[in-house]
């Protein structure tokens, strides 16, 4: 059962007792009193099945408002993570943002049977590109755009990676639009269910964009790897992918992995097998149509080459020409986690 | 074409495409990338039985390729 298939009222019940989320190949009990989120929540995750009431869950979430003062001065939410508090409180207008930054961080800190990049994946064919960027790079928003046009969504944040099988794994959640790319999503997408902006968060202005049914349905289907894209938004640039040498996409992974510290040599070479199963690139793009054109390319290109080496240059037409840059070695480094409010 | 993979010296992951090469050290943690010069070098030492024959010689090029500079290990090391 899916949760829309809910009557409001019992769902919102349900959130006030705790209610149990498939998401991905994890089960989140989430539990809330703040009329707001819940309303988010009904529309962000309306189509995640509901979990067995009294199964192994891998997460316990509260999100709730503090006692005394605060529930009425300035009035803030609280995450809690199976009772304890890892993030200091934010205002209250920000607990949706709270529950999936949230959540990002119990995924990345504890699942750690998967080694763990920060990135978007979408797949089309059978086939996931790998989406790794920092923040301010575009990739939510080419994300969204994606979803929204044939691909389908596996995870807008977190890159699951098998080590044994080496597929991807959905997590298939909303998507985080900030300031302009809400609008713009907006436009570009009109079926996209998205959630009011949230004024000043620490990333400015946040909305979340809902997974669509049909990948949340198939969020069971993990995809094998296809490609290494690394987006960048350029006001005014031509959308063209650039080859990226596969060396430096290893080291641009290991940037975005947030457990190498922990799977070492193994996840190396599960990133190694990554890598080998994929065509890489740097893309750049300003128009999500053209950019959208490039990516269907992309993906019938290899359609119809069905035993194309992942060495295979793209077109000349599809390809910026651009000199490799000089390679450098580089230390492994973390990449800084989303919430930025972290409790010490 | 898949990146060629080996571990060195029971210490030293090493994925070479040709293009270029990247080394990970079990012992310090660290992911190197190798510009294509030094790639070329490690190459041919390796192509010369260097790891079998000879592998302080070996051991004196990786110390002396691959920086110190990195990530400390994790806290419970």
């Amino acid at each position: 059962m899916e949760l829309h298939q809910l009557d409001p009222t019992t769902a919102l019940q349900r959130l006030g007792s705790g209610l149990r989320l498939r998401s991905g190949p994890f089960v989140v009990a989430l539990r809330s009193d703040i009329p707001a989120l819940s309303r988010q929540v009904l529309q962000q995750y309306a189509h995640h099945t509901l979990a067995d009431g009294d199964g192994f869950c891998d997460f316990h979430i509260r999100i709730t408002v503090p006692a005394g003062l605060r529930r009425w001065w300035r009035p803030q939410a609280r995450f809690l993570f199976d009772g304890d508090e890892p993030f200091t409180p934010l205002p209250l207008h920000h607990a949706f943002p709270l529950l999936e930054w949230g959540l990002n961080w119990c995924v990345s800190m504890h699942a750690h049977q998967y080694l763990i990049l920060h990135a978007a994946v979408l797949e089309r064919g059978g086939r996931a590109v790998v989406m790794p960027a920092p923040s301010g790079s575009g990739k939510s928003t080419l994300c969204a755009a994606l979803a929204h046009r044939g691909w389908r969504l596996l995870s807008d944040e977190l890159a699951l990676l098998g080590l044994e099988d080496g597929l991807l794994w959905p997590l298939t959640r909303p998507i985080s639009l900030k300031n302009q790319s809400i609008g713009l999503i907006r436009d570009f997408a009109p079926d996209a269910r998205i959630g009011e902006p949230v004024p000043d968060t620490i990333k400015g202005a946040v909305a979340h964009c809902a997974p669509p049914a049909a990948a949340v349905r198939a969020a069971q289907t993990p995809a094998r790897p296809g490609w290494i894209v690394l987006p960048r938004y350029t006001p005014e640039a031509r959308a063209a992918l650039t080859p990226l040498p596969k060396a430096q996409a290893v080291m641009e992974l290991i940037d975005a992995c947030f457990n190498d510290s922990i799977h070492r040599h193994q996840g190396f070479a599960a990133l190694g097998r990554l890598v080998d199963g994929s065509d890489c690139h740097r893309f750049e793009y300003s128009r999500l149509e053209d950019a959208i054109a490039v990516f269907d390319r992309l993906a019938e290109a290899d359609l119809d080459e069905p035993s194309v080496t992942p060495t295979r240059a793209l077109p000349a037409s599809q390809c910026a020409s651009q000199p490799v840059s000089q390679p450098v070695s580089q230390p492994v480094s973390q990449p800084a986690f989303t919430t930025g409010n972290a409790a010490t | 074409m898949p990146g060629h993979h080996q571990t060195l010296l029971g210490r030293y992951d090493v994925l070479d495409w040709g293009e270029g090469c990247v080394v990970y050290d079990r012992s310090r943690f660290l992911t190197h990338l190798l510009d294509p010069a030094t790639a070329v070098l490690l190459r041919a030492r390796l192509a010369l039985g260097e790891e079998a024959h000879a592998p302080d010689r070996l051991q004196a090029l990786l110390d002396d390729m691959l920086p110190l500079t990195g990530t400390p290990p994790p806290a419970d090391l």
